[in-house]
């Protein structure tokens, strides 16, 4: 299983670069799924072309992130800038706009084209959907069950999918369908995180267990994930240290250990306070 | 306009007094244990005779979805149901290619899902199909993703507007589902959005204030109005 690791600017690409198997980044001139952060974003192509040089010169594969809808009226505008970052060469592109899937296609790119976990593809008809637009991996939907993928993958054998280090990453709400996560319009929105009243009691949209969380990585891992990913929220130092963490569990998986084990080499990382 | 009611469950009921609505939506947007069984669809079609009714889907998962067109592929013989609300990108695509069967319309979450690619290439071109009746919008944000002609099929739902749904329920306790989640909207209040209601594993907000402007702003062929036992809030779209 292999490590991708968002990258939010050059300066953390040399520092992520020996922790992680393959990066992406997403440029501010190209609308992504970090709209309302920013600083998630590379700045200019100078930026992305450094970027990518450095990936490569670091025999680290690269992705772009360009996983947002693009409107009819600045589409020509956006394919041109899509095209421009495609131009200098990463190995991929993640992105879920079925309009610009087509236009790739139809321009014959020949790179890994990912789609994006916001893409909700949680059945074969809607990989097929994709997998016809050029799709060649998945970004796994948080929501979806690792016992749900196994019936897909009876069905369309030898997909290729990689899933979100979900005991850090997982929306409460599932992701590309959710209007409360921005609907407010703020940087840096994280509604989904801020707690409501029911009955004048305080609750928290919620999670699965932490505990259930590191099992569904686990059997996503042992179904056959090609890569986890590692998103562009935290710090770099913060990523870091979740991108040492998560080769330790992977080795673990790969090494054959069942579930109970699994669970409890965790439990006992999280207890010595390598993973809070 | 045309006139469409949600029903809770199967064992729902329009409310006494009303006449029968010309649509009838029946089964869940956001949750796939809330589908009907063929039976429940012929019953409901022995209940309300002149209603034509809707099977409203959810995103769905490789079981639910293999049920699901076993369900449509069993209903076929019946004409049941007339028409499906889709919210699932890959049940759209497989019910587009089949041709023949039921109408087809397009739920809030698979309009939002699609946003502004609708305004344009081949998402536009399968959307202006004639399969499809309709596309839901339940916010001016929604209605704006509709452009030219399909601004012509506007299924407008009221009093509510979607904002985020899960799939790890709170109804559902030690991993049983007894479907409290039909006993009605729970009012919460958000300091995001005030005053906003959990419908099952949903969250919405009233949004009496939005339909109204929207149907100013576009003539709505469908009004889709979801009722339940909690007191929506005051105001519902005026008709056209």
């Amino acid at each position: 299983m292999k490590i991708i690791c968002g990258v939010n600017g050059l300066s953390e690409a040399g520092r992520l670069a020996p922790y992680a198997d393959e990066l992406y980044f997403g440029v501010s001139f190209v609308e992504n799924h970090r709209k309302w952060y920013p600083w998630q974003n590379l700045r200019t192509l100078g930026e992305a072309a450094e970027l990518v040089s450095l990936a490569h010169g670091a025999g680290r594969k690269v992705l772009f992130a360009a996983n947002e809808l693009y409107p009819r009226a600045s589409f020509s505008r956006d394919m041109r800038n899509i095209e421009k970052v495609l131009a200098l060469g990463p190995d991929g592109v993640i992105a879920r706009d079925m309009n610009l899937l087509g236009r790739l296609k139809r321009n014959g790119y020949g790179g890994e084209v990912c789609l994006s976990s916001t893409a909700i593809c949680f059945n074969s008809e809607t990989l097929d959907l994709f997998s016809g637009l050029g799709v060649s991996s998945v970004v796994l939907p948080q929501h979806l069950k690792a016992a749900e993928w196994r019936r897909v993958l009876r069905r369309r054998p030898g997909t290729r999918f990689e899933v979100f280090f979900y005991p850090d990453c997982y929306c409460p709400n599932m992701d590309g369908l959710c209007v409360y996560h921005d609907v407010n319009r703020t940087p840096e929105p994280r509604n989904c995180w801020k707690p409501y009243f029911l009955g004048g009691k305080k609750e928290f949209m919620r999670k699965p267990p932490i505990r259930e969380r590191y099992l569904e990585f686990y059997r996503m891992a042992r179904l056959g994930a090609e890569r986890v990913k590692i998103a562009r929220d935290a710090g770099v130092g913060e990523r870091i240290r979740t991108a040492v963490f998560v080769r330790e569990l992977a080795d673990r998986i790969k090494k054959g250990t069942g579930a109970s084990e699994f669970l409890r080499s965790v439990e006992l990382d999280i207890w010595n306070g390598r993973k809070s | 306009m045309e006139r469409a009611e949600v029903l809770k469950g199967c064992g729902g009921r329009v409310p006494a007094g009303a006449t029968a609505p010309e649509f009838l939506y029946v089964g869940g947007e956001f949750c796939e244990r809330l589908l009907p069984p063929p039976a429940c669809l012929r019953r409901l079609k022995e209940a309300f005779p002149r209603s034509k009714l809707v099977l409203l889907t959810p995103v769905l998962s490789q079981p639910a979805l293999e049920s699901l067109l076993a369900t449509l592929k069993a209903g076929a013989r019946e004409g049941l149901p007339q028409e499906v609300c889709v919210n699932d990108p890959g049940l759209f695509r497989a019910l587009l290619a089949r041709g023949g069967g039921p109408r087809l319309s397009v739920g809030r979450l698979l309009a939002g899902a699609l946003g502004v690619s609708m305004q344009h290439g081949q998402v536009r071109r399968d959307l202006l199909s004639p399969r499809v009746a309709g596309i839901e919008a339940d916010s001016l944000e929604t209605l704006s993703f509709l452009t030219g002609a399909l601004r012509r099929k506007v299924h407008l739902r009221a009093p509510f507007s979607y904002l985020g749904h899960t799939r790890n329920c709170r109804f559902r306790a030690a991993g049983r589902c007894a479907r409290q989640c039909l006993a009605g909207h729970l009012r919460l209040r958000s300091g995001i959005v005030g005053e906003m209601f959990l419908a099952g594993n949903a969250y919405l907000r009233d949004n009496a204030e939005e339909a109204a402007r929207i149907t100013e702003q576009v003539r709505v062929k469908r009004l889709v109005l979801e009722r339940g036992p909690a007191k929506a809030p005051a105001g519902r779209p005026r008709p056209q």
